[in-house]
């Protein structure tokens, strides 16, 4: 039921064309970086679920937050149960719309600066974020991505003191799409 | 030295050399990369398993996260991800999601579409599918 709902809201907007213009991806890419002096934590997740409306802009991607898979395997664990807490929180959300979708050509070649501006939820707090993100043309093909930082203070997201040092209060992310057509 | 504070010491060294050999165990041990032999928390069908999560999605969640489940099901589909992890699809009854099983490090061979399998897996969720992390094949 929830499911046919939040596609209903995808669709609402261009129910009628809506098999030429939305497109998506379940195999899209995240990528995050906690940099610090004393180590780095890096993690990747292939299995983001992502959603592009070419008609009005609108852009969905989630996650789950366990399938973050760490270059550091002992990480895996203090990020799941301590940071993220991902057995109360499992997924992390971004809603949001393409602001220029004006200067974005869809029939020619080529790379396109995004606008994108939404709302962004993890560790279920949610904050609105406005970012810079690539959208790309190929042989009719569309990917997206962008690279952002994450304050993790504005998502509740605590460090026990002992590890302050370890854990950057500022982490990278990067995100990227390779969208087909949803049918 | 007295025999006393000899004794003390025979007993002493060895149970300090025990607890650094435990912390550093569990310091530095590395999550596993598969469920393989733990037991499973509770076993369900894929089917099932998806229409739990689909008509209550936080119901279901505090049922199944975290947990290791096994489930039975039809395979749709064996794919082979960019990181050269397998992931096995089973049928859920619903064209708009399945269940995934991950595998981490096995090598997944002889699996066709279409067959009965049973596979243990840790639950990690639901997004248009429902994820199994760190799946084993229990039966074929």
């Amino acid at each position: 039921m929830k499911k046919i709902t939040i596609l209903v809201l995808l669709l609402s907007s261009t129910i009628f064309c809506f098999s030429q213009n939305l497109f998506f991806t379940k195999t899209g890419h995240a990528y995050f970086m906690s940099h610090t002096d004393a180590i780095d934590i890096d993690g990747n997740n292939n299995q983001v679920t992502s959603f592009f409306n070419k008609e009005n802009g609108e852009v969905v991607f989630q996650l789950l937050i366990k399938s973050f898979k760490f270059t550091l395997a002992t990480a895996e664990e203090h990020f799941n149960e301590t940071y993220m807490e991902s057995d109360k929180f499992p997924k992390a959300k971004f809603k949001g719309n393409v602001m220029n979708m004006n200067e974005i050509d869809f029939n020619t070649d080529g790379s396109y600066k995004a606008k994108v501006k939404g709302r962004l939820t993890i560790h279920g707090a949610t904050n609105e974020i406005e970012q810079e993100g690539i959208v790309t043309i190929k042989d009719g093909e569309i990917s997206a991505s962008s690279k952002f930082k994450v304050n993790i203070a504005d998502y509740k997201i605590k460090v026990p003191k002992m590890v302050k040092e370890r854990v950057a209060q500022t982490v990278d992310i990067e995100v990227d799409f390779n969208y087909e057509l949803y049918k | 030295m007295n025999k006393k504070i000899k004794k003390i010491l025979f007993i002493l060294i060895p149970v300090v050399i025990i607890c650094i050999v435990i912390i550093a165990a569990y310091t530095f041990r590395k999550p596993a990369t598969s469920v393989g032999n733990s037991k499973a928390d509770l076993s369900i069908t894929a089917i099932e398993l998806f229409t739990n999560f689909e008509n209550d999605e936080e119901n279901a969640n505090q049922i199944y996260l975290g947990k290791i489940i096994e489930v039975t099901g039809i395979v749709t589909e064996v794919i082979i991800n960019q990181d050269k992890t397998t992931s096995i699809k089973l049928d859920s009854d619903n064209m708009f999601g399945a269940i995934i099983c991950n595998f981490n490090t096995e090598e997944i061979k002889n699996i066709e579409e279409h067959e009965s399998i049973t596979i243990k897996g840790s639950c990690s969720g639901f997004l248009m599918d429902v994820i199994l992390e760190k799946c084993t094949i229990v039966e074929v």
